[in-house]
């Protein structure tokens, strides 16, 4: 009975986190599948750990930590890819854009935006304005002071907005 | 512009997975998450062809193979999942056992996408093969056709293994060869271990050819990673640095990781395999602290060997103290008879040799809530994890 409530405890966080967990492997990799990949890896692996009987106090934060380890993975195996290469080389969107055309371009034009971010800042602000995390939250995840991430969200969007002033 | 901006946001929250992804994940994950329950409920071994009814089955090759289709078409029609979960205990020769490698690992493999995750998944395959192996040696069943299947089946995955491998050679991807070969290293040294106690113990069957199979690949593993490794530590500038680095967070995570099993296990774990597992985290924190330091004085191929060995060490803690267990777990079970047979001689052999290292209070009442048995043999294996 203890398990059957944890497995249902953790699709109910599926159901609930897996598409912000996507968006933040995308904004990170810049690449659709991979991103799929590594956000359903993400949950795989937090239910490994959930599996192993072991606690985990806020479901949201780790599993967003748990995608910024694998986000970091990818980064070394890849030897680093970055957002303005793939920019150059037109962005992998191989995902059935036949289905979702509008979305396909959407998500290019935003992936531009926020490539533009200064990376120090990145997170902090899609996770605050895209995903609205706390202040309090995000400054768990990134291992930061709640007044360094209010700094960073409130640097990038001044750099949003500038960026989407002049940028397109 | 503040109109852009929230256009912005507006279009980055629309990005999201369509609902078949979702679907689709969400399915997978269940599937996961039945294929690995929460530890310490598992109830063991499935045992079904213990009864008459399918004991004749089994027996009878064409209707084995029928059952067996059958349970693979039932479980697919139903996606349910629970035969599914049950037969993960399965081993040779039970009836279940096709649905755990056909059905279940093939699941499993469809997560595995990229060339690091198949590798992983590969020695995952292994380790299982070697875990069904270890079982059936202990229950004096790793003979004839089984032993067979398991030593068939782990060579399948090791050359699958061996065929990735070539392919990040050809990338040149020194690093992920040498974070292949060291995990693999680290089962095999682990397994090597476990097995080789168990022949100790004296159980004959095929578990000898097993240990040599094992122990031939061990070596030829160790000699490949320290290759890797050599190539590594032999090129400069920014790639080998963020590889220490990341290496050095690996490590920090497999050590945490650890840590928290031997402290879950402690209940279920006799005293002295957790105190040498805790043993092997300790030689794998001296090797961190060593490789953050190599990483300060900006040596980072040493570094990067320094944390790998680090990780194979916590790994081979997780890997012995669950073999602990489970040949722990196997011998209450089903061979307490014979097991009280063995205990005069272990307890001649134990006495002698383990006394003056550990505490022997824990030691004999860990012998007596085990009716005996194996323990001669687990403390020989555990023994040699100091080496």
């Amino acid at each position: 009975m203890y398990y059957c409530l944890m497995e249902k405890e953790f699709l109910e966080a599926y159901e609930k986190y897996a598409d912000a967990i996507f968006r933040y492997c995308f904004f990170r990799v810049s690449d659709e599948e991979k991103a799929k990949d590594i956000a359903q890896d993400t949950f795989l692996k937090t239910w490994d750990y959930i599996a192993e009987d072991k606690n985990i106090d806020n479901i949201r934060a780790f599993l967003y930590r748990v995608a910024g380890n694998l986000i970091v993975d990818e980064y070394r195996k890849k030897k680093t890819v970055s957002i303005e290469d793939l920019q150059e080389k037109g962005v992998q969107m191989r995902h059935n854009t036949k289905e979702r055309p509008d979305t396909h371009i959407e998500a290019k034009e935003v992936l531009e935006a926020v490539g533009k971010l200064d990376a120090k800042y990145r997170d902090a602000f899609l996770m605050r304005y895209v995903d609205e995390l706390a202040v309090k939250e995000i400054a768990e995840i990134l291992g930061e002071t709640e007044n360094t991430v209010s700094v960073h969200i409130h640097r990038a969007a001044q750099q949003a907005r500038q960026i989407l002033r002049y940028g397109e | 512009m503040e109109n852009n901006f929230e256009q912005f946001i507006k279009k980055a929250k629309a990005m999201r997975l369509s609902k078949d992804e979702k679907t689709q994940g969400r399915e997978l994950i269940s599937r996961y998450m039945l294929m690995n329950p929460v530890r310490f409920s598992d109830q063991g071994r499935h045992t079904l062809q213990r009864s008459g009814f399918l004991a004749f089955i089994t027996k009878n090759n064409f209707l084995y193979k029928s059952m067996a289709i059958a349970v693979v078409l039932l479980i697919t029609m139903t996606a349910g999942g629970g035969i599914s979960f049950a037969s993960e205990s399965a081993l040779p020769g039970d009836l279940l056992y096709p649905v755990k490698v056909e059905v279940n690992e093939n699941i499993r493999s469809v997560f595995a996408v990229s060339k690091e995750a198949k590798v992983e998944w590969k020695v995952e395959q292994a380790e299982r093969r070697l875990q069904e192996a270890e079982k059936l040696a202990v229950q004096g069943e790793l003979e004839g056709s089984a032993a067979v299947t398991v030593e068939t089946k782990f060579e399948q995955h090791t050359r699958a293994f061996d065929q990735i491998i070539a392919q990040f050679t050809a990338e040149g991807n020194a690093e992920a060869t040498a974070s292949a070969h060291s995990n693999l290293e680290a089962a095999l040294e682990a397994h090597a271990r476990i097995l080789a106690a168990i022949q100790d113990s004296g159980r004959n069957g095929a578990v000898t050819s097993m240990l040599a199979k094992v122990q031939s690949r061990a070596q030829v593993t160790t000699q490949a990673r320290a290759e890797a490794e050599a190539m590594v530590s032999a090129s400069t500038g920014s790639e080998v640095r963020v590889a220490a680095e990341g290496k050095l967070q690996a490590a920090k995570n497999k050590i945490a990781e650890t840590k928290s099993f031997i402290a879950k296990s402690a209940e279920r774990a006799d005293a002295e395999a957790i105190a040498k597992a805790e043993a092997k985290v300790v030689v794998a924190e001296q090797a961190v602290a060593a490789g953050e330091a190599r990483i300060a004085a900006q040596a980072y191929g040493e570094a990067f060997v320094l944390l790998q060995g680090g990780i194979r060490s916590a790994q081979e803690a997780i890997v012995l103290l669950q073999g602990d267990m489970s040949i722990r777990a196997d011998l209450n079970l089903d061979v307490l008879g014979e097991a009280q047979e063995n205990k005069k001689e272990s307890d001649a052999e134990t006495s002698t040799e383990s006394n003056a290292e550990i505490e022997s209070e824990t030691r004999i009442e860990g012998d007596v809530e085990n009716g005996g048995i194996d323990v001669g043999s687990e403390i020989n294996f555990e023994e040699e994890i100091n080496l």
